[in-house]
């Protein structure tokens, strides 16, 4: 896992690029959404939803469960507020809200028992011959499955510093903790994942 | 095992977990997902619309009195334009008084004076 390791100068991709700087920002847009401009609440959604669903697929390695949590979040952007009390941007409070959907989730229910079929994507075994499909499933349904084993703070680390390439500082601010405590939370998942797929790479 | 060998295995090992963890892939979301948001999102601004469409008036009411006591309390302030004056004539009228009851010398005296005297009328009045 090179990309946990601790590479500070990783540039952030984006939502700092050039191109979104010349897009209407998600602030504007939300303005725009909560005056009832239908375009700007279709935009605004189409620019996230993939994201929030994916990030919820990863914590939650369900697509159901994961495209539920991505309802509720995307229908609560409208709810974001920036102000002098709370200075968090939406590009994180977005995040931080698909973490805390989740956790209400996994307070009211418990963990939803994993199904092969459905936390190994189907997109796997395009182009595979049939027996390398099963193995790429197969594969994907173990790091699945060590994934939903980790505590759901070490998972959102991973998620987001691993799957969604975001710096140490960003994810810290997502999970509300400093810069160390995430390269911990990283330390400690890389052990466990290592530990349950060892033999997937011999 | 030499420190060289270990990193090697190490190194080894991360990118089998790398390559490993790259495999899972998010399956595509449902086609329905985006356009149900923005439907759900849509009929909330409408929901909240129309739930704060009856306090329009109210708002506008309310506009209107704040308005309307905004001018009554500057339409109270223009004919007194000159009350500061009136004020400024009290205050000295109030101040000459003080002065001359000072000249006269003790004010506390000559009231305790007219206090013994009307006693006295008192009391040759009672006996």
């Amino acid at each position: 896992m090179s990309h946990m390791a601790l590479d500070r100068s990783r540039p952030v991709v984006a939502h700092h690029s050039l191109e979104a700087m010349t897009l209407p920002t998600d602030e504007s847009l939300i303005a725009r959404s909560r005056a009832g401009d239908a375009s700007a609440i279709a935009l605004l959604v189409e620019r996230h939803a993939d994201t929030v669903y994916r990030i919820a697929f990863r914590l939650v390695g369900q697509k159901a469960q994961a495209e539920d949590i991505a309802q509720d979040v995307l229908a609560r952007m409208l709810t974001y507020r920036e102000g002098w009390l709370s200075k968090t941007s939406f590009f994180v409070w977005l995040r931080r809200a698909v973490y805390n959907r989740t956790i209400d989730v996994y307070r009211k229910a418990r963990p939803w028992q994993h199904s092969d079929l459905d936390t190994a994507a189907d997109t796997a075994d395009d182009g595979l011959t049939p027996d390398a499909a099963l193995s790429a499933n197969q594969t994907q349904a173990r790091v699945a499955a060590a994934m939903q084993e980790l505590p759901l703070r070490q998972r959102m680390a991973v998620t987001l510093c691993f799957y969604e390439q975001m710096s140490l500082a960003e994810a810290g601010d997502v999970l509300k903790v400093s810069v160390g405590a995430v390269e911990s939370l990283l330390h400690r998942a890389k052990a466990t994942l290592k530990e349950k797929l060892l033999d997937l790479g011999q | 095992m030499s420190t060289e060998a270990m990193n090697t295995e190490q190194n080894k090992s991360d990118a089998a977990l790398d390559t490993a963890m790259k495999s899972w892939q998010v399956p595509a979301p449902s086609p329905w997902l985006q356009t149900r948001a923005t439907q759900n999102i849509i009929a909330q601004v409408n929901a909240s619309r129309i739930s704060a469409w009856p306090l329009a008036p109210l708002r506008l009411g309310s506009a209107f009195a704040a308005f309307l006591v905004f001018g009554l309390l500057l339409g109270a302030g223009l004919p007194g334009a000159d009350l500061p004056t009136t004020d400024t004539q009290t205050t000295t009228q109030v101040e000459t008084d003080i002065a001359d009851a000072t000249l006269d010398g003790d004010t506390s005296s000559d009231i305790s004076a007219a206090e013994t005297a009307d006693d006295a009328d008192l009391i040759a009045l009672l006996w």
